[in-house]
């Protein structure tokens, strides 16, 4: 399909434009509902949490007397309950990795949960926690992906005899016979390291267990395959772990998938001291044990021709989980597999994924997840081989780029990318950014001794994740043998009440990302109604919303699928209406169409009937209807785009939908100070169809703030007792309002021929490709090869 | 994180703050603006069973220049200090130096008189204080005394406050005219701790300096008097080869240590650096 170059502000409908967010008014007078807000149950105990302060080591006698005997507690909950009360969680590696809610007989990451305080408020919760006496017996620890490789190393999980519990090898088309005829191999290994993406709301649970079944709040986003996995750890049907979530979230950005574990620890709490519990994380508890990103460490090997075009490519990729396999990891490593070919049309590739586990906090979704660390692998060694086959980096990319109209492009491992064209995106970008102008600029800076940078990144960026990739783990031989996964449904209820007033209820979970606001767009349009009159309901319960086990909000997937469950629930409520107004006003319900609150004849505006009457009239009236129009104005409906588990030969579409962000950054490094100002940052996307361009640059915007972390800022780093040293705000650097740069953002769209608004998620790209993009511009300052992960300006120096 | 249990007390007099830290001793701990404190008892790193809070107390309030100082009141607030326009106009680098002070938000709780008690080594106003040789007035239950800030900041925040003493005023000297104030510093984000800080005046005659001040932040337990860099720019008009020998007389005097953003190594060079880039802005602002 064409790629139109936005802007497209006077869209005709609702869907396109830049409407404000429903939701700020409430959030902006400080009327939001979150966790913490609720107050759903008497008598709820508050929970501190007992936290290992080894990295590693066998928990001997717990002696909770001493914080049983203030006043104001309830109870204390130890590892040996956790392990009458529950099974360990299911992981994709199987059964020898032992996980429970709490450390059983050994901790094995400083921060892993020992014990629970229960009290009537949380700071005498804490004052108990003071006074639990555990026994430690400290083991040695792994706490660096090097000690946990060693020969010597510790074992984590000693059934699995190694620290490297997965290890996979895959080749795609015929790599030997692409390096055995390069003209240049380049070779390079990269280390993304450790980060986390810092929400400015963290944890927050509250967990009753009652009649063999549990009620639970949390601020959770999804994936809902993890509703099972609890369930499953709690020894309880799914179907008796009703899960409930606020209506407002303040952020999350993937880490609050792993709220679950501790819906399981503080239910399992309730079990033993028949309270409901209450768990508010802090800040530090967050950094230290909550859902940090893999520290991956990737062998990149790139055959090219003489003429740069990209033959074939050499992934070794390792990513470090953590103490545990928590699921859906090592889902990190198998995110991006389909697409680790980025946006170049090369299909000779041969990769070898291993999984290792550390001493250290286990690792899950965070923004971006996977991509930032291929990226920065990828495209920083597409740069360093610009450089030394003498060719401009733009114009390498520019050879190698999958063209428009090899789309739909089917990529060396699998991934089926639905539309888009690189080239112009490219193009665009070296276009704002003045490219040739900038190189001008460089190499009169050069002669003066300024140090001028220019970083480019292409990336494609996949979002609605195919739940069946993480099966690559298996071998082909052993999917066999075990039920296959694939999918990535979505549900959508919407109703309409006697008033005509709709009433719609997702399961998205939005984190902040303005869902109400785009589902009452698309929903609007679809029925003839303004936004306002459609009331979009997003806190989610399992007992009562449309839900699947792919629902949730994570791998960007509401504007492809959140969305289309809207538009498809919308369409079939549009057809009942078409159907109640038919007979009404004499005609078949083809020829009705909904406008402007009413159903009219197309062609004949006169003939026509408020909605609100159609629905009035099927609210008090219904016994007279026949056929469609007797079905009544409620519904559910699920979406779902066709997708396929891992064929015999390791190919996946891991993801639904494939965008593509183009990126060029300039930077300035002191020459004396080392210190970095990234000057400007260029970035074009093409998203497909844009639902709000105003929300999407939101995302745009955001999503680079964590790149730009990553890039300069961000590195939880350990010591090697597997001590955290970035456990504050003290040591642990986001970027702030004044770190970021002017941003130039830009879009295209090729809309997706998948989904019916053409639209493809859009909200980890600039996360994606900002590491990559800022380091290429510093080592294209220095020229050098070699620019470690964040690029702080003691490491700059120490290159200068 | 939450606190242990404390007391809360919020004496109306300095007589009254006197005595409930004669009363309590080890057990009672000042608060200020609570920037610094207030994380600390979260973390439960202090706890103090009485906390003492020096918010109504009105004698540790306003801000006059007088007597070749401007005269902070320790309870004054850093938002007040880098908007009263007589102090920034009699002590420039007060004006170039309290941006660097956190963020807006923390300076309009952050109190100049807590700041100088924490008596952090990266921090600005410690920093400035050193540098022009200014003083701390200090009052115990014998009265008032005043300290020289070399004598007051005795190492990693620790400051040489008694248990029953506090920071009731702070004075920065004022220069008058002929001097220019230059103030460089380099930190992982604006607002962060510095990895270096570098404050420097200079009086100038006829274009020859006739005295300086030279100080440096984040490169020891305590911020430094850079004494002899700063001789070496006396008589000089700050010329290239005269920065150059400040740099290098800089770099010699201090013994930084390792720290989790910035290597020792590196933060020696960043002084050298800094010296000539403070020095050279307080050389061209001297007269104006």
């Amino acid at each position: 399909m064409a790629t139109r170059t936005r802007p497209r502000e006077q869209a005709p409908g609702h869907v396109g434009r830049s409407a404000l967010r429903v939701e700020d008014d409430a959030l902006l007078r400080g009327q939001g509902w979150f966790i913490d807000d609720l107050d759903p149950l008497p008598n709820i105990g508050c929970a501190a949490v007992v936290r290992s302060p080894y990295a590693h080591a066998r928990i001997g006698a717990i002696d909770a007397s001493a914080a049983l005997a203030l006043p104001g507690v309830i109870g204390v909950v130890t590892g040996a309950d956790v392990a009458e009360h529950s099974r360990p969680f299911g992981s994709a590696l199987g059964p020898g990795i032992v996980h429970h809610a709490a450390a059983v007989d050994i901790a094995r990451y400083v921060g892993e949960p020992v014990c629970v305080v229960v009290a009537r408020d949380r700071y005498l919760a804490e004052d108990a926690a003071e006074r639990v006496l555990v026994e430690y017996e400290p083991l040695k620890v792994a706490a660096s992906v090097e000690t946990a490789l060693a020969e010597d190393a510790p074992l984590l999980h000693p059934a699995l005899g190694s620290n490297v519990v997965s290890d996979r090898s895959f080749s795609y088309g015929d790599p030997e016979a692409a390096f055995a005829s390069a003209a240049h191999v380049v070779r390079e290994r990269f280390r993304h390291p450790r980060s986390s993406a810092t929400p400015v709301e963290c944890y927050g649970v509250i967990a009753q267990w009652q009649a063999g079944g549990v009620t639970a709040w949390a601020n959770f986003q999804g994936p809902f395959t993890l509703h099972g996995v609890a369930a499953a750890a709690l020894g309880i049907p799914a179907a008796k772990l009703r899960l409930l979530t606020p209506s407002e979230s303040g952020g999350s950005f993937g880490t609050k998938a792993a709220v679950l574990h501790a819906v399981v620890l503080m239910a399992i709490a309730s079990r033993c001291l028949g309270v409901p519990v209450r768990w508010t994380e802090d800040r530090n508890e967050h950094l230290l044990a909550a859902s940090m990103a893999t520290e991956r460490t990737s062998e990149v090997e790139a055959a090219f021709a003489a003429d740069g075009r990209l033959l074939g490519l050499r992934l070794d990729l390792l990513d470090d989980v953590g103490a545990y396999v928590r699921a859906p990891e090592p889902a990190t490593l198998y995110r991006m597999h389909g697409c680790l070919t980025g946006a170049y049309d090369v299909q000779d590739l041969a990769v070898r994924s291993r999984v290792v586990v550390s001493n250290r906090s286990p690792s899950g979704l965070n923004r971006g997840f996977g991509g930032p660390q291929l990226y920065s692998a990828l495209e920083r060694t597409m740069h360093i081989a610009a450089r030394r086959l003498g060719i401009d980096p733009a114009e390498l990319a520019r050879r190698n780029l999958v063209r428009a109209r090899q789309m739909p492009y089917r990529a060396a491992a699998g991934a089926v990318y639905d539309s888009g064209d690189y080239e112009a995106c490219l193009d665009r970008a070296l276009e704002l950014a003045g490219y040739a102008e900038l190189r001008a600029e460089q190499a009169e800076a050069r002669a003066s001794g300024r140090l001028l940078g220019i970083g480019l990144a292409c990336v494609v960026e996949p979002s609605v994740s195919n739940m069946g990739y993480i099966t690559l783990v298996e071998s082909a031989e052993e999917r066999a043998a075990g039920l296959p996964k694939s999918g990535n449904a979505e549900g959508a209820t919407i109703t309409m009440g006697a008033q005509g007033g709709v009433t719609l209820r997702i399961t998205t979970t939005p984190q902040g990302q303005g869902h109400r606001t785009v589902a009452a767009q698309v929903a609007a349009d679809v029925l003839g109604l303004d936004p306002e009159q459609i009331d979009v309901r997003t806190d989610a319960d399992t007992a009562a919303n449309p839900w699947t086990v792919s629902s949730g909000n994570y791998s960007s997937r509401f504007a492809a699928m959140g969305a289309s469950a809207v538009h498809l629930a919308a369409t079939r409520l549009a057809g009942r209406l078409r159907a109640l107004a038919a007979p009404l006003l004499g005609c078949e319900p083809d020829d009705v169409e909904l406008t402007g609150g009413q159903a009219r004849v197309r062609g004949d505006e006169e003939r026509s009937v408020s909605v609100r009457r159609l629905a009035g009239g099927a609210h008090w009236h219904p016994s007279d209807l026949t056929g469609e129009a007797a079905a009544g104005l409620a519904l559910t409906v699920t979406y779902t785009l066709p997708i396929s588990p891992p064929d015999d030969d390791d190919r996946v579409n891991s993801s639904a939908c494939y965008g593509f962000v183009a990126d060029v950054c300039v930077v300035e490094i002191d020459p004396d100070t080392a210190e970095v100002a990234v000057r400007s940052y260029v970035t074009v996307h093409d998203a497909g169809r844009l639902l709000n361009p105003l929300l999407a640059d939101g995302q745009v915007r955001g999503g680079l703030a964590h790149g730009l972390g990553a890039a300069l800022l961000e590195e939880h780093r350990y010591d090697e007792d597997g001590n955290l040293m970035t456990a504050t705000f003290l040591d642990y650097l986001p970027p702030t309002a004044t770190e970021l740069p002017r941003v130039v953002s830009a879009h295209l769209e090729s809309p997706s021929p998948l989904t019916p608004l053409g639209a493809k998620g859009l909200g980890e790209g600039t996360t994606m490709s900002a590491p990559a993009a800022i380091a290429n511009a510093v080592a294209d300052a220095l020229g050098v090869d070699r620019v470690d992960l964040p690029a702080t300006p003691q490491r700059i120096w120490e290159l200068l | 994180m939450k606190p242990s249990p404390l007391q809360l007390e919020r004496p109306r007099s300095l007589d009254e703050a006197l005595a409930l830290l004669a009363e309590h001793g080890d057990d009672a701990k000042l608060i200020a603006g609570g920037q610094s404190l207030v994380p600390l008892l979260n973390f439960r790193l202090a706890a103090p069973a009485v906390l003492v809070d020096l918010g109504a107390v009105p004698a540790l309030a306003g801000i006059e220049v007088a007597g070749g100082a401007v005269r902070v009141g320790a309870m004054c607030s850093q938002r007040d200090l880098e908007r009263h326009a007589a102090a920034l106009s009699a002590c420039p680098l007060l004006a170039l130096a309290l941006p660097y002070v956190g963020h807006v938000a923390t300076r309009n709780r952050g109190t100049v008189g807590g700041s100088i008690a924490h008596a952090d080594a990266a921090a600005e106003l410690p920093l400035l204080l050193q540098t022009l040789a200014g003083e701390v007035e200090v009052t115990g239950a014998a009265g008032a005394r005043l300290v020289t800030s070399e004598a007051f900041f005795v190492s990693h925040l620790t400051s040489c406050l008694e248990a029953d003493e506090i920071v009731t005023e702070v004075r920065f000297p004022s220069g008058g005219a002929g001097w220019g104030a230059g103030f460089a510093e380099v930190a992982p984000r604006h607002g962060d701790y510095a990895v270096c800080a570098v404050a420097c005046a200079l009086r100038v005659e006829d274009g020859v300096v006739a005295e300086a001040r030279l100080g440096a932040g984040a490169v020891s337990d305590r911020p430094l008097s850079l004494t002899a860099a700063a001789e070496v720019l006396v008589g000089s008009r700050c010329e290239p080869g005269a920065l150059e020998a400040a740099t290098e007389a800089a770099r010699s005097a201090i013994d930084p240590s390792d720290g989790m953003h910035a290597s020792a190594e590196y933060r020696r060079h960043l002084t050298g650096v800094l010296v000539g880039r403070a020095a050279a802005r307080a050389y061209a602002t001297a007269g104006t």
